[in-house]
């Protein structure tokens, strides 16, 4: 045996070694600071079955139609979205404003001062987004204590818009008002009624 | 029929032809197409090791600021609770819970788990650690004082292993929970 094969008979065996310490001794993110056992993994699963009533627009109704502020209702979930695009369409930012649940609302308004999202911004994003563009209804999604409104806002040339965007309401009191509740809610995150799915798995490693 | 009762029976007229007009307008947008279910099925994978008999005899003195490890910083938490140290014991759980917190000050939310574990640790109990398990982004450290299983979950903040109140409410946490200390009760 040459000097040189003996020097890569040598290399594999050391890979050999190293690769054998490495499964003996798993590593880890973070380690205890007492002697443990070896790691075993292990899964927990968590099924939840959630609930809704679905609403598609009737023919000849898709088109949301906006209005003046002194015919505008917070009566119905449906009521209170037309009052909340028409504010945003007649670009009336305390008028948006009042469309908001007290408490949604503080949480809106800190986390876009936090982003610098001020009034200027909103009126400046109304005026290119929302402004003279055709919105539709999509879908309606009736749960327990919240309603939520699918609309889509078309593109300046009138095709459909890229993407459809929700608003939750919930009844406070007699009106019906724009909340956050559902912000972290799986339901809403899905929003299984876009493509009609009734259910999805997920592995998190 | 006089002018006031004709003006009358107009205004009838009116109310009885709009009003199905303004109800229609308020309620038939949509049409219903019943009910549907969404199921959602979330598998967390996790490493779990167990300690080999880590009766824990040394306590801490003092809040002590440095990365240790979690399991070093769930000693800190009960050492807090050893010394009757509101503020030391406080500064173990992370922000968002401080806050939290903060805004039930009302409720007095943080003094009333504080007095939940003053009740469970007392300076005789005796305090094990159990499990050691990583789970995403956080460890979980079990612990037996006395004869009650605990798991509470650490996760990194600036740098320091701190506990988060919110992670506890999971399903899948108290799930978990259950799981371990059903094992400890066989």
């Amino acid at each position: 045996m040459t000097l040189k094969s003996k020097h890569a008979w040598l290399n594999v065996i050391c890979l050999i070694l190293f690769s054998f310490s490495l499964s003996a001794q798993q590593t880890f993110w973070a380690m205890p600071t007492f002697d443990v056992g070896e790691a075993k993994e292990g899964v927990i699963s968590v099924e939840q079955v959630f609930h809704y009533e679905l609403f598609q627009p009737k023919q000849g109704y898709e088109k949301v139609r906006l209005v003046q502020r002194k015919y505008a209702s917070l009566s119905s979930a449906e009521e209170a979205f037309v009052a909340r695009m028409s504010a945003i369409a007649s670009l009336d930012y305390q008028w948006w404003l009042d469309t908001w649940e007290v408490d949604s609302k503080q949480l809106a308004l800190n986390y876009y001062a936090n982003k610098g999202l001020d009034q200027t911004y909103w009126l400046d994003t109304w005026q290119k987004q929302f402004v003279g563009r055709k919105i539709t209804y999509k879908q309606k999604i009736v749960l327990p204590e919240h309603t939520i409104i699918i609309y889509n806002v078309a593109a300046p040339n009138g095709k459909p818009g890229p993407i459809d965007l929700p608003v939750v309401f919930e009844q406070a009191k007699q009106e019906w008002l724009v909340s956050l509740d559902l912000r972290r809610a799986p339901l809403l995150r899905y929003s299984p009624w876009i493509k009609g799915l009734d259910k999805k798995e997920i592995v998190y490693e | 029929m006089s002018k006031f009762m004709r003006n009358r029976v107009r205004l009838f007229i009116t109310l009885l032809v709009s009003f199905p007009l303004v109800v229609s307008a308020a309620t038939s947008r949509f049409e219903e197409q019943g009910e549907r279910s969404f199921t959602l099925v979330e598998h967390y994978k996790y490493h779990r090791m167990q300690y080999k008999d880590a009766l824990i005899k040394q306590f801490y003195e003092q809040r002590r600021d440095a990365n240790e490890g979690a399991d070093r910083q769930l000693i800190q938490f009960i050492s807090a609770l050893r010394k009757d140290n509101f503020d030391w014991w406080l500064s173990n759980w992370n922000q968002n819970t401080q806050v939290d917190w903060q805004q039930k000050t009302e409720l007095k939310k943080a003094r009333r788990v504080y007095n939940y574990w003053r009740a469970t640790v007392t300076k005789q109990s005796s305090v094990r650690l159990k499990d050691y398990i990583l789970i995403g982004q956080y460890v979980l450290v079990g612990v037996q004082i006395d004869n009650e299983y605990h798991l509470l979950p650490f996760e990194l903040e600036n740098g320091y292993w701190r506990i988060d109140q919110a992670y506890m409410n999971a399903v899948f946490f108290q799930k978990l929970k259950q799981r371990l200390d059903a094992e400890l009760a066989n």
